[in-house]
């Protein structure tokens, strides 16, 4: 299945939205927006169906988190990758605005009045963004207006770059449960976000290794990165380096 | 564009941008580089596919970003 990405809007407060064309899939189009930092999922699925939904599922469940379903006949169906844009345009049109506010009010932070003008700011942004196919050359606000306790700039951006380095399965697993997998020869690292790195053996857990930044301040999914890359491409140096806590059996 | 970042306490921090960059200001990013391995940094090649390389120094033809990580003990 062919995947075509059609743009790609970058904010400040590292809150990103990424749009995806796929398709065609029996008969279906769809759009998938990622909202960063959460990387809450929308899903605009174009149907034949004479019914307009819009449905929150349960976080637990597979993602997305929304889906919007949009009737188009068949015969409007072009395989090209401009009738997307159109068609994202069309979605956001309608439905931009719901979207943003959703992620700025889940995400929290900042006061009423800098959460609406950020979100007006973003609407205008992702227009300009699939009217011109390309990001927006400025940035709206500052960076420093609206930033969470539980998720700031520097974790945001740092959830970014591990979006970049992990596997996309790998990443959505680690928004889910905060931790992600990776397999060495024989061994099994579970890298956590806020415990140590757990090693098995098979299904067996032989010990909990812990490696840290020799200087504090550098957010928590950073040290994620930073453990992932020293296991996948020096393993010995980590585990030389790592404090090793044995499992007693 | 390709870049020199740095993983930092304000979140991922740029560098260099190899476009913006002239010879002799290359050989500075570059110098830079060096300097932090000698830190006890690491730096990888982050490519743009997905997938990492552990690198000891950049070149600016591979169109890839480069990551610097700062240097890491035992906790």
């Amino acid at each position: 299945m062919a995947l075509v990405k059609i743009g790609f809007a970058q904010y400040y407060l590292g809150c990103a939205l990424e749009a995806i064309g796929q398709g065609p899939q029996k008969g279906d189009y769809e759009l998938v927006l990622s909202a960063v930092p959460e990387y809450r999922r929308y899903r605009f699925k174009v149907c034949e169906e004479r019914d307009h939904t819009y449905r929150e599922f349960d976080r637990d469940e597979d993602f997305p988190d929304y889906e919007v379903r949009h009737p188009v006949a068949r015969d409007d169906l072009f395989k090209r990758k401009t009738y997307l844009v159109q068609l994202a345009q069309g979605l956001f049109d309608r439905f931009a605005d719901a979207i943003v506010h959703d992620s700025l009010r889940r995400q929290g932070g900042g006061n009423p009045l800098e959460r609406i003008q950020y979100a007006n700011a973003a609407v205008a942004a992702l227009n300009v963004l699939m009217q011109k196919g390309e990001a927006p050359s400025y940035e709206p606000i500052q960076e420093t207006c609206v930033v969470t306790d539980n998720l700031s700039v520097p974790e945001a951006k740092a959830r970014r770059l591990l979006r970049e380095i992990v596997p996309e399965d790998e990443f959505r697993r680690y928004e889910r449960e905060m931790c992600v997998d990776l397999t060495k020869g024989e061994r099994r690292y579970r890298i956590h976000r806020n415990f140590m790195v757990e090693v098995f053996e098979g299904e067996k857990k032989v010990f909990n290794a812990c490696l840290q930044f020799r200087r504090w301040g550098c957010p928590p999914t950073d040290a994620v990165v930073m453990r992932y890359l020293h296991i996948l491409h020096r393993e010995k140096d980590f585990l030389a380096k790592a404090n090793l806590y044995r499992i007693e059996s | 564009m390709p870049k020199l970042r740095k993983m930092s306490t304000a979140g991922d921090h740029i560098v260099a941008e190899w476009s913006l960059l002239k010879r002799d200001t290359f050989e500075q990013a570059r110098k830079e580089l060096h300097d932090e391995l000698k830190k006890g940094c690491s730096a990888f090649r982050i490519e743009p596919g997905g997938g990492s390389t552990l690198i000891t120094d950049i070149d600016p033809e591979v169109d890839a970003d480069v990551l610097i990580v700062p240097p890491v003990t035992g906790g």
